[in-house]
């Protein structure tokens, strides 16, 4: 993924009360830090967070030039996204997962499969990647994956898909 | 009524021998089941299974607050698609 690209944080999921405020639900690891991204919408259209509060999802939001229902029904369903070049450094040895989508897949040096996406399921991250044309799930654990080359945007596979 | 004290976890039999199987080879094979309704045990705390959704096996490495869970909680049957957002994780 470039620093141009937009990632998605979050989503409109409908108009609350007659003031213009929405409910929200958010995919980051704390809501608080909507606060520090600059937020559009999928046609570039820039929002600016007034205030947002709530304890749990869904969070109840207002935007600022958004103050009555009709406005705030206009954004029902509505992605929110933020810059890539907007997100902090991850700690260290921690990779976005968002990253990790479209990475290659390398084995011994050769180019065996791409990664297509992630699951969470409770029991660790998981990537979905095509094999040799084929579907596979693997666990991002060591043992499974080894190095992970962010410029080169490849994952190096150490699993030689091997069952019990 | 839950499960009685004295019968202890229910886990297939199949299951216990492969899981021995492959801690003695000391390979990261991912030991394939169907068997959802089987008890995690404190045996099984570091092995990986695919634990069969009704479509793919579902890779779940078994860690020690799984203990007591069945293995069909960590291999959801529907779909979802999830969200990365700022979400950041370590292998």
């Amino acid at each position: 993924m470039t620093d141009g690209a937009l990632v998605e944080i979050g989503k409109i999921v409908a108009p609350h009360g007659l003031k213009g405020e929405v409910k929200v639900i958010l995919f980051l690891e704390d809501a608080a830090r909507i606060e520090d991204y600059p937020l559009t919408l999928q046609n570039g259209t820039a929002l600016t967070l007034e205030s947002l509060r709530g304890h749990d999802e869904p969070y109840i939001a207002q935007f600022k030039g958004v103050h009555d229902r009709n406005a705030s029904e206009a954004l029902k369903g509505q992605l929110l996204y933020t810059p890539r070049s907007a997100l902090p450094p991850p700690p260290d040895d921690a990779y976005y997962l968002h990253d990790l989508t479209g990475m290659t897949l390398v084995q011994n040096g050769t180019a065996v499969g791409i990664v297509n996406g992630f699951q969470d399921y409770g029991a660790g991250i998981i990537l979905e990647c095509t094999l040799n044309g084929r579907e596979e799930l693997i666990p991002f654990k060591d043992g499974f994956i080894g190095a992970i080359d962010a410029p080169a945007r490849t994952v190096e596979l150490l699993w030689n898909l091997s069952w019990e | 009524m839950p499960r009685a004290v004295w019968k202890g976890p229910f886990v297939d039999a199949y299951l216990l021998k492969k899981a021995d199987k492959v801690r003695g080879s000391g390979r990261n094979d991912i030991i394939k089941t169907w068997s959802r309704r089987s008890t995690i045990i404190p045996p099984f705390v570091g092995l990986t299974f695919g634990v069969y959704n009704g479509k793919k096996f579902v890779p779940v490495s078994v860690n020690e607050n799984m203990i007591g869970h069945k293995f069909g909680e960590f291999a959801p049957t529907r779909t979802f698609t999830g969200h990365g957002g700022d979400k950041t994780a370590k292998k």
